[in-house]
């Protein structure tokens, strides 16, 4: 990864969030290729700890992506993750990380363009940030203390 | 009847019914021809943005089921493709089928789009079916990005090789794959079939023929389907409300409704959908752009369906949409700015003028033409409006036997009507075809898997994807990568790893190199993992043991401007995916037996004709119904008929067996094997069944105020029926003749008389000036639509007239819900002299006794006056309510109820008469209020669903599913309260335990599981983790100083499931 990019995971739900990542490739638009996507049933699947472990491996910022509200297809799983994010973000400047390096959104997966658009904007967002590098042994503990 | 021969059927046109049909009977073992006019499947649905009353993205419901109907290895898809003429018989068809040819070779075109760009035609030119004319595209095109088959189309109307011969033909050498193919011709074959599912659709009333709209002459007049591609993100605005004459946001949005419907001079029916599309599209407008002003000029507000009304609030209240009850006269341009100026009356009667940006006619269905021109084909009747002809007891059958009918083809109505008719249909013909189940389908077999040694032998296959890939990420370096990662044996470059040379190439490697984990960077798993999991299925490893990487949609197409990153990212990717094989388990998947019965629960209309459906397929079905009798909820003069024969057809069918008196004290179990203790005063039994029906009813609501039951001459509607002779009917559920079967059993309903004369009271009795009012006690505790109220009382208001012409007759009413067909029931009854009077929801008519003189006083919306009448006869509409008794089936099947007692469906679009759970389906009125044939329809559709696992005889459970370790398990209950499938339960051990057959996999319990205790296969904690640490190592840690795989795991491999 070239070092000025920030490094994004973005866990993505397969119905919609993974179908619109997939959208925006077949619209050919274009996003910063820090942006990597690991695939789950359902942001439902999403384990607060693989939150916590991303930033600890050296994320600079997450992506947490599910079905819009209501459309989730396992009924309730984006509520659940919506939740768990929500928690973590609250506990994230305890371990000196802001808590804006962290985001839920919901997409339908006819919105290749606005995953795009969050994977450029969440980029940008961390730039704008102090760079996260130097202080993971620091971090690391931090999330041992959890 | 001539022999039942055939186990295939036919599904003309591929829209959302035709597919529900034909995914319905390829699952229940018959084979599909899926027969489509246009280049790829998904029809009106597709097109749409978002599907009212939740608003759910249409592409996403429908997408997965175009994947899934395109790799059923029991349905064959047939494009550009239209029925030529049907011969034979039922159970005997010979179908003639002509094929147009594509130009494109689907087996070898993997829609890269190379010939697109390569075009001549430098531009997108013509304008895009898809896109209804707003978007452009090339003569040679994709149909949408979602498109299945997913292949390039050339139309030969617009390309210039056919047009003038003379054409570089730059695609032919552009496609790497050879795909195009200029030689293609028509085809004419001949296809035998048991049945045929007709499914055409509609066509959008055409807004050109209502001029006064201007639509065609003025840029910024839209139609309804059109502005949906404006809202669609994948549209031609990319989701951006834009004007077609300057591109800029329009604020003022006029939306007109009935554009073409409710009018002699058009289409005289109600299009039955417009008033909730277009307040769906409303929303969905300002929800994309909050400076949009959306404006509804409409007659009647017809929100009759679940969760319409509330729609139509939450419009009003949140979104500030506003609604303006007029017909709109005229639409005119002003020529400066192409603003649009409409003229109409307000609710005063003054004339007013007001301008707008953008105005969007709500166009309705129209019959589609090509369905008409198919039913001369097919030799099947229209009725009067140029829709199919049904029978009203059988919804879905069409005049020819053996020809079913489904969708709007039959009149209109929105996506959970047609689903359900699509299912219904394909019910009737599991009956029908029932003798020759399984005869054409075809199950695959398998090698024995291997059992996996435990360390890992991982094969990675980078596929060029053409140039696709390989133009923009450097793919042989990626392969060479791949070869360092800890536990991979084999890496290699393939050209396409979807072609069948390699797939074959792929096995013997597996073979060869004895892998046993396989990996493929290459596109996206959502179309092609199951195809490379089948592969390796055959070369006998354990489907699970794969994994896919998605290079091309998410790597080299969003970055072809940046190829070296690119490059990086995709062997980061693949460094992950490989990180992930190397912790794959096997998963197992094990088959259940199923018990072939069927348990209906409630014994009216509904749970009679799911019944019999059932038991016309050859399914054992107990019919339970806690009252003495059967088809207690009929009580309407022109049902009686159905009725008998209903009762009749249940009394002597061979597969029934009624239990009335009857209730359930228990159930137990799980799709495939419940077990239930019926109990009745004969004492307690117990009976297996596979699956379950809830058939509870709805009823009349018994009216409170109104004088009701302080004064004989006040009664509700259901009670003025009884009254009324049958043979004066209108003709509301009238049967056409021949046509006229529930069942194999029941014989043609001829509309006899078995009414009794309800209550003594004659026709002459009941007084020359009757006040009919609607929406009674329809207030905060019942604030929904009863949907069938309007109707009724005006096909009694009709029955008084025909009596008595002399009678004057008033109706009071919030809105008329006449839609559909109802439509004409109004019309007559305006014609008639009754007349109509529209009451404020917050003043509802007043009925008062003076020296024994009724009076009905009522304000009167339009004219803001108060009337007081002076009746002889007070009738009440006092809506349905639910069956109480949903309430203990609630609690004993763990199925939802709504706050106002009705049941709970799935997905209210896809599968309105499933429950979420497996092996439970709904239908009756306790699902929602419905006329006679929609019940119909949704019982028949209840009942094939049902059927589908019935007809299996084993059910698969496990694969991606979640199961606890008890080592871990502290019994806390969290994943029993957060499972939205009631998939745990607590075993004797006092621990969590999760039941295969129900669970879905989402792993919902496994991330709240306190204890971690809980593992989704597939998507395990050390799986994912994995990923993580890999995306984020740093480059430069040499990859042989990766500590060993840790696999393998305590006994790998025979790690049992469920
Ligand atoms: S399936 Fe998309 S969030 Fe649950």
């Amino acid at each position: 990864m070239t070092n000025d990019e920030p490094k994004i995971v973005a866990f993505c739900c397969h119905y919609c969030a993974f179908a619109a990542a997939d959208l925006a490739g077949v619209l050919r638009l274009k996003y910063p290729p820090n942006v990597h996507i690991i695939r789950l049933p359902c942001t439902g699947k999403l384990d607060a700890l693989y939150l916590l472990k991303a930033f600890e491996a050296g994320a600079d910022g997450v992506i947490v992506a599910g079905c819009l509200e209501g459309s989730c297809h396992f009924i309730s799983g984006n509520l659940r993750a919506k939740k768990r994010v929500l928690v973590v973000k609250s506990l994230l400047p305890r371990l000196g990380i802001e808590p804006e390096r962290l985001e839920f959104f919901n997409l339908s997966s006819a919105q290749g363009d606005r995953f795009a658009q969050i994977a450029r904007e969440m980029t940008e967002r961390i730039k704008s940030l102090s760079p996260m590098r130097g202080e993971e042994s620091e971090s690391k503990s931090g999330v041992d203390a959890l | 009847m001539s022999e039942i021969k055939h186990g295939s059927v036919a599904v003309v046109g591929g829209g959302i019914g035709g597919i529900q049909a034909a995914l319905d009977l390829a699952d229940s073992g018959f084979y599909v021809y899926l027969i489509e006019e246009g280049p790829a499947i998904g029809g009106r649905m597709a097109q749409l943005d978002k599907t009212f009353p939740t608003n759910d993205c249409a592409m996403c419901m429908l997408s997965p089921k175009l994947v899934e109907v395109g790799r059923h290895p029991n349905v064959q898809i047939i494009t550009l493709a239209s029925v030529e003429s049907l011969e034979g018989r039922p159970g005997n068809f010979q179908m003639t089928i002509r094929q147009r040819p594509r130009y494109v070779d689907i087996t070898r075109c993997i829609a890269c789009g190379r010939c697109i760009a390569s075009c001549v035609y430098q531009d997108t030119k013509f304008p895009s079916e898809f896109e209804v004319g707003l978007g452009k595209r090339k003569p040679v095109y994709i149909p949408f990005p979602q498109a299945v088959p997913l292949a390039a189309v050339v139309d030969p109307q617009t390309c210039i090789f056919f047009k003038s011969g003379r054409c570089p033909q730059n695609c032919l050498k552009a496609c790497e794959r050879g795909a195009l193919d200029f030689t293609q011709t028509e085809k004419l074959f001949m296809l035998e079939v048991g049945a045929v599912i007709v499914a055409p659709g509609f066509d959008p009333y055409d807004a050109r023929r209502v001029g006064e709209y201007g639509f065609g002459r003025y840029a910024n007049v839209l139609t309804g389907p059109q502005f949906e591609r404006l809202l669609s993100a994948s549209g031609p605005t990319s989701g951006k409300v834009l004007r077609p004459s300057d591109g800029k946001a329009p604020k003022k949005i006029a939306f007109i409704q009935c554009v073409g419907s409710r009018d002699l001079r058009h289409q005289r029916y109600c299009s039955a959908v417009c008033c909730m599309y277009t307040t769906k599209e409303a929303i969905v407008a300002k929800e994309h752009d909050h400076q949009i002003e959306p404006t509804i000029f409409y007659i009647d507000l017809r929100a009759y369906g679940k969760g319409f009304e509330n729609l139509v609030k939450r419009a009003r209240a949140e979104h500030g949409v506003r609604y303006i009850r007029s017909m709109v006269s005229q639409v005119t341009e002003i020529p400066e700015t192409k603003n649009l100026l409409i003229r109409y009356r307000d609710e005063s009667g003054s004339l007013q003028e007001e301008e707008f940006d953008l105005v969007v006619l709500a166009v309705g269905m129209g019959p589609s033409a090509k369905g008409q021109e198919l039913a001369r084909r097919l030799g099947i009747e229209l009725n009067e409006h140029g829709f199919a002809k049904t029978s009203a007891f059988n919804p879905v059958m069409s005049t020819r036997e053996g020809v079913f009918v489904t969708g709007a083809f039959t009149g209109p109505k929105d996506i959970p009507e047609t689903v359900v008719q699509a299912s219904a249909a394909a019910a009737a013909v599991e009956a029908l075809l029932a003798p020759v189940r399984g005869t054409r389908t075809h199950a695959k077999d398998y090698p024995e898997e291997l059992v996996p040694d435990g360390t890992p032998r991982i094969g990675v296959f980078v596929c060029h994807c053409g140039s696709n890939i390989a133009g923009v990420v450097d793919v042989k370096s990626v392969a060479e990568y791949a070869k360092t990662l800890p536990g991979v044996v084999h890496a290699e470059n393939v050209l396409y790893t979807c072609s069948q040379d390699n797939l074959k190439h792929m096995k013997e490697v597996i073979r060869e190199k004895r892998l046993n984990r396989v990996v493929v960077a290459s596109c996206t798993p959502r179309n092609l993992a199951a195809l490379f999991q089948d592969t390796i299925r055959e070369a006998g490893l354990n489907k699970f043991l794969f994994e896919m990487v998605n290079i091309r949609e998410q790597c080299s197409w969003v970055h072809s401007d940046q190829p070296e990153q690119a490059t990086e990212k995709a062997k980061r990717l693949v460094r992950m995916g490989v990180a992930k094989a190397r912790e794959l388990k096997p998963l197992s998947v094990q088959s259940v037996r199923v018990s072939p019965a069927a348990l209906v629960l409630g014994g009216g209309l509904s749970g009679m004709i799911a019944a019999l459906t059932l038991g016309d397929s050859g399914f054992e079905t107990h019919l339970v119904e806690r009252s003495a009798e059967l088809g207690s909820d009929l009580e309407s003069a022109d049902v009686q008929g159905l009725k008998a024969k209903l009762l009749d057809a249940v009394r002597v069918h061979p597969k029934l067996r009624v239990h009335t008196n009857t209730t359930v004290r228990e159930i137990s179990g799980f799709v495939g094997n419940f077990s239930s203790v019926l109990r009745s005063p004969q004492g307690e039994e117990r009976i297996q069944h596979g699956v379950v029906i809830v058939a509870t009813e709805a009823y009349e609501h018994k009216p409170s105020g109104y004088l009701y039951g302080e004064d004989a001459r006040v009664l509700t509607q259901r009670a003025l029926e009884k009254a009324l002779t049958p043979q004066a009917s209108p003709g509301l559920f009238t049967v056409p003749p021949a046509a006229a079967r529930c069942t194999v059993q029941a014989e043609p309903a001829e509309d006899e008389a078995h009414a009794p004369r309800a209550q003594g009271r004659g026709e002459g009795q009941l007084g020359k000036t009757i006040v009919m009012i609607q929406c009674v006690g329809r207030t905060e505790r019942r604030p929904y639509c009863s949907r069938i109220c309007c109707a009724e009382a005006l096909k009694n208001a009709l029955t008084l007239l025909e009596q008595d012409p002399d009678r004057q007759i008033y109706v009071l009413y919030r809105e008329m819900i006449s839609y559909g067909f109802f439509e004409d029931l109004y019309r007559r009854a305006r014609d008639g002299g009754v007349v109509f009077i529209r009451y404020d929801e917050q003043s509802p008519p007043v009925v008062c006794k003076e020296n024994d003189q009724l009076l009905v006083t009522v304000r009167d919306a339009h004219l803001r006056q108060e009337l007081v009448i002076k009746p002889d006869l007070v009738v009440l509409s006092p809506g349905v309510v639910p069956d109480p008794y949903n309430e203990e089936l609630s609690r004993l099947l763990k199925v939802p109820l709504d706050s106002h007692g009705f049941f709970v469906e799935a997905h209210i679009k896809l599968r309105p008469v499933d429950f979420a759970s497996h092996g439970i389906f709904l239908c009756g009125g306790s699902h929602a209020p419905g006329t006679v044939p929609e019940l119909i329809a949704k019982a028949q559709a209840a009942a094939g669903r049902a059927a589908i696992v019935l007809s299996r005889g084993q059910l698969e459970a496990g694969g991606i599913i979640a199961s606890v370790d008890p080592e871990k398990c502290t019994a806390c209950l969290t994943c029993l309260r957060e499972c939205p499938f009631g998939a745990v339960f607590i075993n004797e051990q006092g621990l969590a335990e999760i039941e295969a057959v129900k669970c879905q996999g989402c792993g919902i319990c496994a991330a709240d599981c306190p204890a971690k205790a809980i593992q989704l296969g597939q998507f395990e904690d050390a799986q994912e983790l994995a990923m993580l640490e890999e995306l984020f190592r740093p480059e430069q840690v040499a990859l042989k100083a990766l500590t060993p795989s840790p696999l393998p795991r305590r006994g790998e491999g025979e790690r049992g499931r469920g």
